[in-house]
């Protein structure tokens, strides 16, 4: 990968943690409430002008009603889940009553809060693979590999009980060079793409997605080779998408470090990456006025195609 | 807390190891070989280049528009020697294969044979059972004998085989009526190797017309019938002492009402003598060719420099130049009776031009152009003619003034304009050095000027055009060879070779001009060689780059 790409990409990694850990900051202890309930211990009498509870279930979620004042208050030892327990075998961390500190909480109004482990923003860094198995990528690499570094984010839109659909954007660059029969041939690759994820939570720590990225794809191929002067270079926009399957761990708080926000998970991905088919068709990089630029050089048909990977970190607030 | 359960954690490891090394695959070797080119030929039609460092012959044929397309065939490893047919339809590329082979799938030695004409393709392929590197081709583009010529890198070899392939037939095994082709010749040797490979056109013997192959080997001759590869050849030792080497042939089919009297002049290169051998007839039953070989030596005072049969006012002759004692001597094939004819010059070298020259004598008898060749300072060029030599030899040389510098070699243009010899001066003074184009019809000599101190030359195969350039410059010049006018153009990458092509233009095919450039993996220029032009030329780079 280019410095200038991973400055890029760290640049903005940096931006986004420093405003996570600011919003963090504005709200110092509100771990995700998982019902109203956890939130509510020590409930008052009720009153007429009581204060809506300091929690409500995300929208669209359905699975929570919201208590009405008069409600009995659940017990702090028998807690009910926001969502069905996880499959047997899975991590799993029953929901924990809030601890008594949180009680002046109650005093501040409060409204709205959402469910963390679902409802979140999430911004990731992380690295892709692709192997690419077609004959055209070969001027440009030794091996199959393509790796480029990724960052993006994304937002829960829609939470249908262990269900969460989310959209966003991501950017993803890379290059790979090696010499063509003596020739440095070096091949760029940037794609911004939209995400559709559908996301099953599997408990507070873990959830599995499908992920959808139409993107567009920019390549920069170049070769210098001495039978001309000037670089040969082609630069073309192409259509692509990226198909994937993966999961998210949050790995601290399986094990067991205490609850920051933003909260940190690890994030692995398996699928398939296809784009247009586009000949690389070469020229010198130079402008009308000089004869050479008619020189186009045909190096064959390139389609970043193959078995992709993507491993990353992910941060959600 | 529940623990998190890392039962898993292996299986992903090894699903995640799977998916990587299945990824991980490389590209075909050759994208890691750099182009390693040896040999490029013009042909007929296309442009050949050989790239031994992936195996591809790469046939470059000119499309209309001046485009160029590009045929990729595969071709053996470890090239030895490449020729094309003299008519430039097809050329033959002879491969070693894998030396030593250690698989039964390594590759043997090979000829291979293309198309010139601009389709690309492989034509034939005939595999060969040893290592060699000698290649002569036909004139007619028949036959084609592979030999062992110099060293071969053998650990072991025959000098006096000679693997002679008819290119017109697929490669096949002996059956009991037919030879195998390629079929192989030892032929008979007194202690020499061949040196000399000459296929004789279509000559008159005794019992009918025949293609001779003679092999000139050190102290002796042999004369294979390529009508009849089944019949053993002749051999002809020119000395008992064995220190006689020749040094070139000529032959003549004689009168056109004899059958009897063909004959092949042999001259040899250390040795004041010239040996005349006439295909006689055979006159024993159980000799198995239907031709003898009679031996007559003619003796000289210096060695011979050059020779040709030629037609006399006194009848067919063989005239030999003797350039170190600035003489000729014409001798009488049939008595060998010799007459000595005083040059003003040291001619090494002669041609006969009679069909081509103006003025020619009347009565048959020929008219021969003199020069000084590579062996000899004598300057200019002369007319010999011979239709006075005998009776009135002081009067029969024409020493043309227009070429003053010594002359070392001649090429000849192809017909329609066979009567122009462009005359190649034996060293390019820097500034004023001088080609000559001469023109035998009307016996004069155009200088064509340059400051080049080297130059390579290439006549257009239609024999309209000839083409200057010197390797390694810009530089390329147009001759228009009707009317002399150059057409200087520069081109703007180093030249490393330049081939006048046929396009494929239908119906009437253009003529193109394909300039090849070394770096890299090669590039090219393409232009109408009709009406040359650079700024309109095609440019091509990288050509030979891609994987096989």
């Amino acid at each position: 990968m280019q410095r200038r790409e991973l400055g890029l990409v760290w640049a903005t990694a940096a931006l986004v943690v420093a405003s996570s850990s600011t919003a963090g900051a504005q709200q110092p202890n509100a771990p995700p409430p998982l019902t109203p309930a956890a939130s509510t211990p020590t409930p008052e009498p009720a009153a007429p002008e009581a204060p809506a509870p300091a929690s409500q279930p995300a929208a669209g979620s359905g699975t929570a009603p919201a208590p009405s004042a008069a409600a009995p208050a659940p017990s702090a030892a028998a807690p009910s889940p926001a969502f069905p327990p996880p499959h047997v075998g899975m991590p799993w961390m029953p929901p924990q009553p809030a601890p008594a500190q949180a009680a002046p909480e109650q005093d501040k109004p409060s409204g709205p809060t959402r469910d963390r482990s679902r409802d979140f923003w999430q911004v990731e860094l992380g690295m892709r693979s692709m192997w690419i198995r077609g004959a055209g990528y070969d001027p440009f690499s030794t091996n199959n590999n393509l790796s480029e570094a990724s960052i993006g984010g994304t937002r829960a839109l829609v939470l249908l009980g262990p269900v969460s659909i989310a959209a966003g954007l991501t950017y993803e660059s890379g290059s790979k060079d090696a010499q063509a029969r003596g020739a440095a041939a070096k091949l760029s690759v940037h794609r911004a793409g939209a995400v559709g994820e559908a996301r099953l939570h599997v408990g507070r720590d873990v959830y599995g997605f499908f992920k959808l990225v139409p993107q567009a794809v920019y390549t920069r191929a170049s070769l210098q080779d001495d039978s001309v002067a000037a670089e040969l270079v082609q630069k073309k926009w192409r259509f692509g998408a990226d198909a994937t399957i993966g999961c998210g761990w949050n790995a601290p708080r399986t094990l067991g470090a205490p609850h920051t926000t933003p909260e940190v998970w690890l994030t692995g991905e398996l699928g398939y990456g296809w784009t247009m088919t586009e000949d690389v068709k070469m020229s010198p990089d130079v402008g009308e006025s000089d004869p050479s630029h008619t020189i186009v050089v045909n190096t064959g048909p390139l389609a970043l195609r193959g078995v992709m990977m993507r491993l990353g970190a992910a941060i959600t607030f | 807390m529940t623990r998190p359960d890392y039962r898993y954690v292996p299986a992903g490891a090894l699903f995640l190891a799977a998916a990587v090394s299945a990824g991980c695959g490389s590209r075909p070797e050759s994208w890691d070989q750099p182009p390693s080119v040896q040999f490029a030929l013009g042909l007929s039609g296309s442009v050949v280049v050989l790239d031994e460092a992936v195996h591809a012959a790469d046939l470059m044929s000119i499309r209309p528009g001046f485009q160029m397309a590009q045929s990729r065939q595969p071709v053996g490893e470890s090239v030895a020697n490449v020729r094309s047919s003299p008519s430039g339809d097809r050329v033959f590329v002879l491969t070693r294969g894998r030396q030593p082979r250690r698989m039964p799938s390594d590759e043997r030695p090979k000829l291979w044979v293309y198309d010139g004409k601009g389709s690309g393709q492989l034509l034939q392929t005939y595999e060969l059972s040893e290592a060699l590197n000698g290649l002569e081709v036909d004139p007619q583009g028949r036959f084609v004998v592979i030999y062992a010529a110099g060293d071969t890198g053998s650990f072991l070899d025959n000098p006096n085989e000679l693997v002679i392939v008819d290119t017109q037939q697929p490669q096949r095994e002996a059956t009991e009526t037919t030879l195998a082709n390629p079929v192989t010749r030892t032929i008979r040797s007194y202690g020499g190797n061949p040196q000399r490979l000459t296929f004789t056109p279509s000559i008159q013997v005794p019992t009918g017309q025949r293609r001779l192959l003679v092999v000139e080997c050190d102290e002796y001759l042999s004369i294979l019938d390529l009508d009849n590869l089944d019949r053993p050849e002749i051999t002809v030792k020119l000395s008992e002492s064995g220190h006689v080497t020749p040094a070139g042939l000529t032959l003549t089919e004689g009168a056109p009402d004899n059958p009897d009297d063909s004959r092949i002049a042999v001259r040899a290169g250390n040795a004041n003598s010239v040996f005349l051998l006439t295909l006689a007839p055979q006159t024993k039953q159980d000799a198995p060719n239907d031709f003898k070989i009679e031996v007559n030596i003619v003796g000289f005072s210096t060695v011979p420099s050059d020779f040709a049969f030629v037609n006399t006012d006194g009848g067919l002759r063989l005239a030999v130049l003797q350039p170190s004692v600035h003489k000729a001597t014409l001798v009488d094939p049939q008595t060998s009776v010799t007459t000595d004819v005083d040059m003003p010059a040291s001619y090494g070298r002669m041609a006969v031009v009679t069909r081509q020259v103006g003025e020619a004598p009347s009565g048959g008898s020929d008219v021969a152009l003199l020069w000084g060749g590579a062996s000899s300072t004598a300057s200019g060029v002369a007319f010999w003619s011979l239709g006075k030599s005998v009776g009135q030899a002081y009067r029969s040389i024409e020493t043309l003034p227009d070429v003053a510098a010594s002359v070392t070699d001649i090429v000849d243009v192809p017909a329609p304009h066979d009567e122009l010899k462009i005359l190649v001066p034996t060293q390019l003074q820097g500034g004023a050095g001088r080609f000559h184009v001469l023109n035998l019809a009307q016996r004069t000599a155009a200088p064509l000027q340059t400051t080049a101190t080297q130059l390579q030359l290439t006549v257009s195969s239609d024999g309209e055009r000839a083409w200057f350039y010197q390797e390694g410059g810009y530089n390329v010049a147009q001759v228009d060879l009707l009317n002399l006018h150059p057409t200087p153009l520069v081109l703007d990458r180093p030249i490393w070779k330049v081939f006048e092509v046929a396009t494929l233009d239908s119906p009437t095919p253009g003529r193109a001009l394909v300039a090849l450039h070394r770096g890299g993996t090669l590039g090219a220029t393409v232009l109408n060689a009709l009406v040359p032009d650079e700024a309109a030329a095609t440019r091509y780079a990288a050509i030979l780059q891609g994987a096989y």
